[in-house]
């Protein structure tokens, strides 16, 4: 805005005008009183004081000059303040990255977003602009930019493929970007939920509340030799609906279910799938309504990722507790060729292999027993779930164990771990059994699936196949040399490199990746499954909070108060010089 | 003629009974003559010398004197005065001032006039002053005989005796009832009045809002006669103000009057009505009480 009071109140101040009004039209009305004769009254003179004779013609040029002094007097005192025509505007504009604003009927909450914000820059004269994107998180999107072409070219790069957005970090960040000088603008689909900072921030909102049917959950999964597929799908509105699902054979469009589905508002359907073995990657289409994006779901085969173990121990009773609570776990297999994981109670086990871990469980001849209390690093992964209450458990005093100690009693070390240079694990526990009770206890299948769950996510490639978007996908490669390009949706790619032989990668939109690691092409989806961003019904449009209390701006804009003082100057000498006038013709 | 004007004439010819024409003293009665006026005239009782000033009748000079002090001096003879009263009665609207007594009182006057008259054994004869200065019908009879009195004039007294000379009866004694508000020099309008009379009586009468001005604030007066209108403010000076210039107004009357011989007195209608009580005109010897 061009124009500003920085004390708006004094405008109440106009009230005087009624005032002067009341005052004119009261001092011009006359109670009438029949005379005699005139005669006594003509030689009234004009006074300073009584018997003033008033002429009603002249009031209205000194009523208007009155007038004039009242409402340049209260403009004066509100501060008027006009903004200054070289001052370039600072906006720090943040954009709602959450696929919700892709919803529309006709335009979408994007496109208008991006019109407004255009029509904002264009009417601000000079300016310079940031964007930060709030997608999972803040990001600023480019350099700043000064000129209309190159903020649409910033603006083209939102996209809104984002499963969340994180508005209240994405304004924070804003704010410190901004610091004294900037204005912030923040861009969504929904009302403002942020306190305001005072005259600082903007929050527009382009959404509308619109019915929507989508995908709120899509996983397959893999269990006893067969594929199972859960989809659900909501109606996130206030009507019922109907809607068609149709799954396919991603790469042959083949149709392997059509199935017509009819939601009350509000209501979720779960549709449970079986596709054959060694079905390949799967589609799920639903018809189409205001937000397109979650009415498709791409969902990839599990991978075959059990931990490969063997179990070498001299020690039968032992053998006998460790195999039965890996098979309890169900995530491994035995396997003695290129093991994963070797069990063994072997204190000379070989460290050759690059691959393998190693669990030694030793059991030492001068071996004591405790019963606690037990100090656990409560941060590694070997404890998750451990209760070692009423737990007795062996180990010897004088026994020298390296690496990081995960369990004690005391000063003695019950579990340890040492990361090997090849980037796998030697972990040591201490344990007599026929000593000990921690083999009878729940401790024990505990610890061997906290062991297993570890090593799995170790395992090279992904940890699962199909993802939620702004899920965090890790990728670990088979080898330290990290040689891995990513080909997302859109079919562009890029090279990843990643820390040891470990690659994170957070997808940016909905659909199938492919990432080339050496010569293997793996794949994922991801997918467009969030409740929250497909439920429209809380979308709202208008703005809230303002930008127009000039005084955090003040910068921007110039005083008008002297314009308007020596207005009031002029137009009071103007009177006196008028009222002067008439008290001499009057003496005259 | 309006019956409440009737009544007001009623009224004061009955408190006329009990007073009489106080100037001049009664010598004889029926002749030309008979009453003796109180300043020098033209009969034959000599009153006085004063020293001689040009336009003198020459005739008059005492040349007796003259031998004797080397001073020219004029006989001064005691005036001859007609035991008859002319009663003029101002009728212009300002006489008749709404929400006030003024009419009700200089009708009672003029009443009181002739009953006086009566009582001391004078003719009298009722004027109006209405544009001229005509006779009231009936206006040499009881006073609630007279017909035709109407308080509708829009000129004053002085125009109207401009207009066309008033009939007075020559060495009669008259009286002006009015309110005397009007511009112009007094000595015009009493010269035409004491012209060939042997005495002049002048009763201003005033309402008692001629005498108070308006109260304090925004005030649009309006003239009962001329009908225009002036938008005043008033407080206390312009109250203090307005005095002023009623009582320079009276002075100026005042010493018209005195220069000219005649006798003016002021009385307030509202106060005269209340019990006709004419002190004011007793002391100022315009009446008598008998």
């Amino acid at each position: 805005m061009n124009f500003f009071f920085s004390s708006p109140l004094m405008l109440s101040a106009f009230s005087a005008v009624p005032a002067l009004i009341a005052i004119y039209l009261l001092r011009n009305r006359f109670r009438t009183q029949v005379v005699s004769s005139l005669i006594l009254w003509i030689d009234q003179r004009r006074a300073r004081q009584g018997g003033l004779q008033i002429s009603r013609i002249q009031a209205p040029l000194l009523f208007l000059i009155e007038l004039l002094i009242i409402i340049l007097l209260v403009l004066a005192a509100a501060g008027p303040l006009i903004k200054a025509g070289s001052e370039t505007r600072v906006f720090v504009i943040v954009l709602d990255d959450s696929f919700s604003m892709l919803a529309g009927d006709g335009t979408t909450a994007r496109q208008r977003a991006v019109e407004a914000v255009v029509r904002l820059l264009k009417e601000s004269g000079r300016f310079n602009a940031r964007f930060i994107i709030a997608g999972k998180q803040a990001q600023l999107l480019g350099t700043s930019a000064r000129t209309i072409s190159q903020a649409n070219e910033l603006l083209e790069q939102w996209r809104c493929l984002s499963g969340t957005a994180d508005l209240s970090r994405a304004v924070a960040l804003a704010a410190e970007l901004a610091g004294r000088t900037a204005r912030i603008l923040v861009v969504t689909d929904h009302k403002a939920e942020v306190d305001f900072e005072q005259g600082r921030l903007e929050w527009w909102s382009f959404g509308k509340p619109l019915a929507n049917v989508a995908f709120v959950n899509a996983t397959r999964t893999r269990a006893d030799d067969k594929e199972r597929c859960l989809l659900t799908v909501a109606n996130l509105s206030d009507k019922s609906a109907r809607t068609t699902l149709t799954i396919l054979l991603l790469d042959k469009s083949q149709k392997l279910l059509e199935k017509s589905l009819e939601l009350e508002a509000g209501s979720e359907s779960r549709i449970f799938f079986e596709p054959q073995a060694g079905t390949g990657a799967l589609r799920a289409v639903l018809g189409d309504d205001a937000l397109d994006i979650d009415n498709e779901v791409i969902l990839l085969p599990e991978q075959d990722r059990a931990v490969r173990l063997q179990v070498s121990i001299k020690d039968e009773a032992l053998e006998s507790a460790v195999k039965r609570a890996v098979d309890a776990t169900k995530l491994a297999v035995q396997s003695s060729i290129e093991p994963d994981i070797l069990i063994t109670d072997s204190a000379g086990a070989d460290f050759t292999s690059v691959r393998r871990w190693i669990l030694r469980i030793l059991s030492e001849p001068n071996a004591s027993s405790y019963i606690g209390p037990f100090v656990t690093d409560r941060t590694h992964p070997l404890t998750e779930g451990l209760w070692l209450k009423d737990v007795i458990w062996t180990a010897a005093e004088s026994s020298d164990y390296t690496g990081s100690v995960i369990i004690s009693a005391g000063n003695i070390p019950l579990l340890t771990d040492r990361l090997l240079p090849s980037g796998t694990h030697s972990i040591t526990m201490q344990l007599a059994p026929e000593l000990s009770n921690l083999t009878l206890s729940a401790n024990w299948p505990v610890l061997f699936w906290n062991l297993l769950k570890w090593r799995k996510a170790s395992l090279p490639g992904f940890v699962q196949s199909n993802y939620k978007l702004n899920s965090t996908v890790t990728f670990t490669a088979d080898s330290t040399e990290m040689d891995v390009v990513l080909t997302d949706p859109q079919n562009r790619t890029r090279q990843i490199s990643g820390a040891a032989n470990t690659v994170v990668i957070e997808p940016e939109m909905p659909g199938l990746y492919k990432l080339k690691a050496g010569d293997k092409e793996h794949l994922f989806s991801v997918n467009a499954v969030a409740k929250s961003e497909s439920n429209l019904m809380g979308s709202a449009g208008g703005k809230w909070g303002k930008w127009q209390q000039a005084y955090v701006f003040w910068w921007e804009y110039r005083s008008m108060d002297w314009l308007l003082l020596l207005g009031v100057l002029v137009l009071l000498t103007a009177h006196r010089f008028l009222t002067a006038q008439q008290q001499k013709g009057a003496a005259v | 003629m309006n019956e409440s004007y009737r009544r007001y004439l009623l009224e004061g010819q009955n408190a006329g009974i009990r007073y009489g024409i106080g100037c001049p003293r009664t010598v004889q009665r029926g002749l030309v003559g008979s009453h003796l006026g109180n300043r020098s005239g033209s009969s034959l009782e000599f009153m006085d010398h004063r020293e001689y000033i040009a336009g003198d009748d020459l005739r008059r000079i005492d040349w007796n004197a003259f031998a004797r002090s080397d001073k020219l001096s004029i006989k001064l003879y005691r005036d001859e005065v007609s035991p008859h009263l002319d009663i003029i009665i101002d009728c212009s609207r300002s006489m008749a001032l709404a929400d006030s007594e003024k009419g009700r009182a200089a009708l009672g006057l003029a009443a009181v006039f002739a009953q006086a008259a009566g009582n001391s054994d004078y003719s009298f004869t009722a004027w109006q002053v209405r544009g001229t200065c005509e006779r009231v019908l009936n206006g040499s009879d009881r006073p609630v005989l007279w017909e035709g009195v109407e308080f509708d004039s829009d000129i004053s007294c002085e125009q109207s005796f401009r207009r066309q000379m008033p009939q007075w009866r020559p060495r009669g004694l008259r009286v002006l009832l009015s309110d005397l508000l009007w511009l112009g020099e007094p000595h015009s309008s009493l010269c035409i009045l004491a012209d060939r009379a042997s005495a002049v009586f002048v009763v201003q009468i005033l309402a008692q809002q001629d005498v108070e001005p308006p109260q304090r604030g925004n005030i649009r007066l309006k003239d009962c006669e001329t009908l225009q209108q002036k938008d005043i403010f008033i407080d206390a000076v312009a109250q203090n103000r307005y005095r002023k210039n009623l009582a320079a107004h009276q002075y100026n009357w005042n010493r018209a009057c005195r220069q000219l011989g005649a006798v003016m007195t002021t009385v307030v209608a509202e106060r005269i009505v209340e019990q006709w009580k004419l002190d004011e005109l007793v002391r100022a010897e315009i009446l008598k009480v008998l």
